[in-house]
């Protein structure tokens, strides 16, 4: 009996962090996405008032 | 046997998805030297993960039954011995393309080792069918087992397609902002 829980619980466990896993990634893109789209409206920000300005 | 020979409908899926991961991980490699477009690398790299990780998972499950069957953990037999090969090739990729920095020579580097690779697949195959050894060939089974077994194949195949078709996404995804980076720091 406890030989194939066992296995169990290693494939349970093992698509588990291979799932978290994906998730960590899927939120490091998230934020690294958000710092990209910041980044471009603060650039488009400058150069409204550059051209206003002008 | 008792309860130990349910080990199969574990064993059976994840050593099937280590065979088609490699497949799939082979296919890609060719598309890319193909065509060279990138997204045939990120289906790569998918396949990849996922195919080393059940190829893994067949060599522990199929070790936690042989301890109850055989008596022994491990046996040099010739389809544990090219499974383990398949594991060992699947790590060697992942290791290599790991430490490549340039998207299209890590593509195609990991393409003509899965390439070469992919010549264990048939070895693993039917290495019970060539050579004798304690591996069982194709046991008899009731028909409800063989019912269970194919709900279990069916049913870890579309979950791990489904799994790696969001890593691709993912791995796209990945790209694209590793470009933008690149391009805003040019």
């Amino acid at each position: 009996m406890g030989t194939f829980v066992a296995g169990y619980l290693i494939v349970l466990l093992a698509v588990v962090f291979y799932v978290a896993r994906l998730g960590r990634q899927q939120r490091r893109l998230q934020k690294q996405l958000e710092t990209f789209q910041a980044a471009w409206l603060a650039q488009e920000d400058q150069n409204e008032s550059r051209s206003r300005a002008a | 046997m008792g309860h130990a020979q349910r080990i199969v409908y574990v064993h059976v899926p994840v050593a099937w998805l280590g065979l088609l991961g490699f497949l799939v991980m082979a296919g890609s490699g060719v598309a890319y030297l193909a065509r060279r477009d990138l997204k045939w690398d990120h289906w790569f790299q998918a396949a990849a993960e996922l195919g080393w990780m059940c190829s893994g998972l067949t060599l522990v499950t199929g070790s936690l039954w042989a301890h109850e069957a055989w008596g022994t953990w491990w046996e040099w037999d010739p389809r544990l011995t090219t499974a383990f090969i398949l594991w060992a090739v699947y790590s060697g990729i992942l290791m290599v393309r790991s430490g490549l920095e340039e998207p299209h020579r890590r593509a195609r580097v990991g393409a003509v080792l899965a390439v070469l690779g992919g010549l264990d697949v048939p070895l693993v195959v039917m290495a019970t069918r060539w050579f004798r050894g304690l591996h069982p060939v194709a046991p008899e089974m009731a028909p409800l087992m063989r019912i269970t077994l194919a709900i279990s194949v069916v049913g870890f195949s579309v979950f791990f397609v489904w799994l790696a078709g969001r890593r691709r996404v993912q791995l796209g995804l990945e790209s694209l902002a590793a470009e933008f980076q690149r391009r805003v720091e040019g």
